[in-house]
């Protein structure tokens, strides 16, 4: 079993609890932590991490950004600033948000202002990644 | 007149218990509230403790975050931190330059920039007016980063339980300093990275770590201040209780002593009238 | 600083890592359902007063209040 721990500023939803697997959403893509797994350090984008607690239960977090860490002890802990069960991400908010940000980049960008491309930017990015994981989650 | 003098008194400390009574329940219900917060923010910094461990001396310039209370009564909460800040100003690594200070709450500011005004670079206060945040504790440290120190520590007096916490400092240090230490380089490089490259990483990190402590000092502090206010308050009530105690007494005393003389004269008087 | 290559979008634009995972935050919170929603938001608050200080004097006084912040839209 992993060693796991899940941590919010306001929260603790995970306190070196006993799972199977953590499926964490690194900005450099998807990864397993098993447990054995080589230390690594790795930085989250806002996606889905998913908690394999034992066979028949798994639990689906949307977090927003934050950091992972694998010890080589075989513990693992996740740090967030937000997180949620992906069940109570609203899918019309999602939707129109979506297309909010995206109208937002493209006058953004074409306006030339930086800062403000890069906030929707991420909003396109923190919308996408909530709307594929309502979809995957249906 | 006596008499007048010690009822107005017993009216006065019988006023002041009253309030400290009050404020007693007030920083009691206060601190379970706070309890449960701190309890659940508690463990967020211990991953990057596991990774860099506690380094407590740093050379370069290094930044000291006291964070203290904005509001007073509350027993030692306050000097505790201010006097380990003033111990990090004269303990240092040789050649490391004085820390610069960034306060946090309004009682540090008063002391210490009376004190030191040379050394503070930025204060905060007020924050403890709203709920404490994780936003409000990332405006701070932004602030603290402008300083482009080798290592913050953050000053704070750990919640134990209702009678005891502890004076405590958190070191974040910079990607620099830890690229700058053998050990810390070694231990870090058994760890693969999955994000940017190693050295935004660490400054990314970095900055989440000091938002992090920054936030769980404000709520550890802010619970051994209410921690030590139900003590201040319980300790000033025992106090006003005694003296009203003593002034109950000698109000009974000077009170019978009138008694007894109004009663020598009658009966002087009677017998007076009888003889 | 090394390889200045590979820098994210968002530092170039001039934020900080903690702008960044703020903002990503906010915009989670402005997508939930209620109740959640609600709790949520009051996470959003930033209230402190904020003061430089330069050569053992204080400058101007700031007071930062995101006390009625409502999402990020």
């Amino acid at each position: 079993k992993l060693t796991f721990s899940f941590y919010l500023p306001h929260e603790k939803p995970y306190s070196s609890a006993e799972v199977d697997m953590v499926l964490v959403p690194a900005i450099t893509g998807d990864f397993g932590v098993m447990p054995g797994h080589v230390p690594t350090a790795a930085q989250l984008r806002p996606g889905v991490l998913t908690v394999q607690e034992d066979e028949g239960t798994s639990k689906k977090f949307f977090v927003s950004s934050g950091f992972a860490f694998v010890h080589s002890d075989s513990t693992a802990d996740v740090c967030a600033v937000e997180a949620f069960p992906v069940e109570d991400l609203d899918a019309a908010t999602v939707e129109a948000g979506l297309a909010d940000y995206t109208a937002k980049l493209a006058s953004a960008t074409s306006g030339g202002d930086d800062y403000e491309a890069a906030a929707a930017q991420i909003g396109v990015e923190v919308y996408s990644a909530m709307n594929a994981a309502i979809t995957d989650n249906k | 007149a006596s008499q007048l003098e010690t009822q107005q008194k017993m009216k006065s400390v019988g006023n002041i218990m009253k309030i400290t009574k009050a404020m007693k329940m007030v920083a009691a219900a206060r601190m379970k509230g706070a309890q449960r917060k701190v309890e659940a923010c508690r463990g967020m910094v211990d991953p990057s403790i596991k990774l860099f461990g506690d380094n407590p001396l740093v050379e370069g310039k290094s930044v000291t975050v006291p964070i203290t209370s904005d509001k007073g009564l509350c027993g030692g909460v306050n000097s505790q931190v201010n006097r380990v800040v003033k111990a990090l100003q004269d303990v240092r690594a040789d050649g490391a330059e004085a820390p610069r200070l960034c306060i946090v709450g309004d009682k540090g500011r008063s002391v210490l920039t009376r004190g030191m005004p040379e050394s503070v670079d930025f204060v905060a206060d007020q924050a403890t007016k709203q709920a404490v945040t994780f936003a409000t504790a990332s405006a701070i440290a932004e602030e603290i980063l402008k300083t482009d120190s080798a290592a913050s520590r953050i000053v704070f007096n750990k919640f134990k339980s209702a009678i005891a916490f502890q004076p405590t400092v958190a070191t974040v240090p910079s990607p620099e300093t830890i690229e700058s230490k053998p050990e810390l380089v070694e231990k870090f490089d058994e760890y693969e990275l999955e994000g940017p490259d190693r050295s935004e990483f660490l400054t990314d990190l970095q900055e989440f770590n000091l938002a992090s402590t920054i936030y769980w000092g404000m709520l550890e502090n802010g619970c051994s201040e209410q921690a030590s206010r139900v003590q201040a308050m319980e300790n000033s009530s025992k106090n006003a209780e005694e003296m009203l105690s003593a002034l109950t007494i000698k109000y009974n005393k000077t009170r019978q002593a009138g008694i007894t003389t109004e009663l020598i004269e009658i009966i002087s008087g009677a017998v007076a009238l009888e003889g | 600083m090394s390889s200045g290559a590979a820098s994210a979008y968002w530092r170039v634009a001039g934020m900080s890592y903690l702008k960044y995972s703020n903002l990503c935050a906010d915009m989670v919170r402005a997508a939930l359902k209620e109740p959640a929603k609600s709790a949520a938001l009051k996470r959003e608050t930033i209230f402190f007063r904020g003061t430089k200080w330069a050569e053992g004097k204080p400058g101007e006084t700031v007071l930062t209040d995101f006390t009625e912040h409502i999402g990020s839209k």
